[in-house]
């Protein structure tokens, strides 16, 4: 019995002695492996891991920095893998592998007060994660923040960048954070409904 | 009567039956045939529809305190050949998760001038939008959202600002890439 070359499919040599349906048998089994293989890959490419995660009902009260409010969602809006699955909301959105993803966020936003000129909002984007059996160290990696002016009426800012989960993580769940805080003393923001942060896998690691 | 494999199906003569080119031929049909569904998947993956427009000579004079509709000129690839609705937006060409982007920039035509507002709308209803404050200079406002979204729904650009006079809205751009498919 020989193998091709590429994916190892048997045939049988020119002096193999045997039953022909037994080598037919040994070439349909071994093919069925590969397709299969090659069906999840597909599977895998046709729906990537995918997290939509929204405000239902505002944050009020987010006082000026020092400090910043992690952004939290109370609504889970599509979810394919179920990254969310058994989190008690509201929460930050989690990831459940390493791979390369692309994340982002639109994030309205009010003032109850007066606008202090020249004071900003911060919106930064970071990723997070738990380690160790015994005692708990938490890691944060900033990933990119969007700044503006504080301004009368509603403001809006959205944000999208690409970023690395390394595979040392696989295992354990990544928090796909997002932090904001405001310079706007002497008032307090509130993080509108209708704000939402996603994620979307858009390749596995090269290694790993 | 033949034997197959437990998943797909490939079929293969019992031990100790005698096998013709039949036999072959089953077998290599079935895989064909998997084959082939294989190719159909691994090109919409590679072919998955994007189209992207912007505006070129078009110079929009928009008024303040209103949402304002922007227009189109220019297709810059449109995959499918049919997302571009020219000159409003980009249609939804099937069911799935979506990423859009636009670009508005404002020139300092105003008279007075407190903030501008760039918005994508899917339709008609605001998905995801950016707003400055005002500065002395033109304005370049980006915004970019990841959506559900369903085939036949236009995508569109909107821009809103506050003050007086007109904002000159110069080169607006949209985008749209399907990221899957439902």
């Amino acid at each position: 019995m020989k193998l091709t070359t590429s994916q190892g499919l048997p045939y049988p040599e020119d002096n193999d002695i045997g039953n022909g349906a037994a080598y037919l048998q040994a070439l349909a089994e071994a093919a069925e492996t590969k397709l299969l293989a090659e069906d999840a890959l597909l599977d895998e490419a046709e729906l990537p891991d995918t997290l939509i995660v929204r405000r239902s009902t505002a944050i009020t009260g987010i006082a000026a920095s020092p400090g910043y409010t992690i952004v939290k969602w109370d609504q889970v809006l599509y979810d394919n893998k179920g990254a969310m699955t058994g989190v008690t909301l509201p929460a930050s959105a989690r990831m459940m592998r390493s791979g390369v993803y692309g994340i982002g966020f639109y994030l309205a936003h009010t003032v109850t007060g007066g606008v202090v000129t020249n004071s900003r909002r911060n919106a930064e984007l970071s990723w997070s994660f738990a380690q160790g059996p015994s005692v708990i160290d938490v890691f944060d990696y900033f990933v990119s923040q969007d700044v503006i002016e504080s301004n009368t009426g509603g403001e809006f800012q959205t944000l999208y960048s690409t970023v690395e989960v390394p595979s040392q993580i696989t295992g354990s769940p990544v928090d796909m954070m997002l932090k904001f805080f405001h310079t706007n003393t002497g008032a307090t923001l509130n993080i509108g409904s209708g704000s939402f942060a996603y994620y979307h896998r858009i390749r596995p690691l090269e290694v790993g | 009567m033949p034997g197959a494999t437990p998943v797909l199906g490939l079929p293969y003569p019992y031990l100790d039956e005698g096998i013709s080119d039949a036999s072959f031929s089953a077998l290599a049909n079935a895989v064909d045939a998997i084959l082939a569904g294989y190719a159909t998947r691994r090109d919409a993956l590679l072919h998955r529809p994007s189209a992207a427009m912007y505006g070129t000579s078009t110079v929009q004079n928009t008024a303040a305190g209103t949402t304002n509709n922007l227009t189109f000129d220019t297709t810059v690839w449109d995959s499918t050949g049919s997302m571009v609705s020219m000159p409003n937006g980009i249609t939804i060409p099937a069911d799935g998760i979506y990423f859009a982007s636009g670009t508005c920039n404002f020139d300092n035509s105003w008279t007075t001038y407190t903030s501008t507002r760039c918005l994508i709308t899917q339709a008609g209803s605001g998905v995801g939008s950016h707003k400055l404050k005002a500065t002395s200079f033109g304005e370049y406002a980006n915004v970019m959202v990841l959506f559900s979204a369903t085939a036949g729904q236009l995508i569109r650009l909107q821009n809103v600002w506050t003050g007086t006079g007109t904002v000159n809205v110069r080169f607006p751009a949209l985008n749209v890439a399907q990221v899957f498919a439902f």
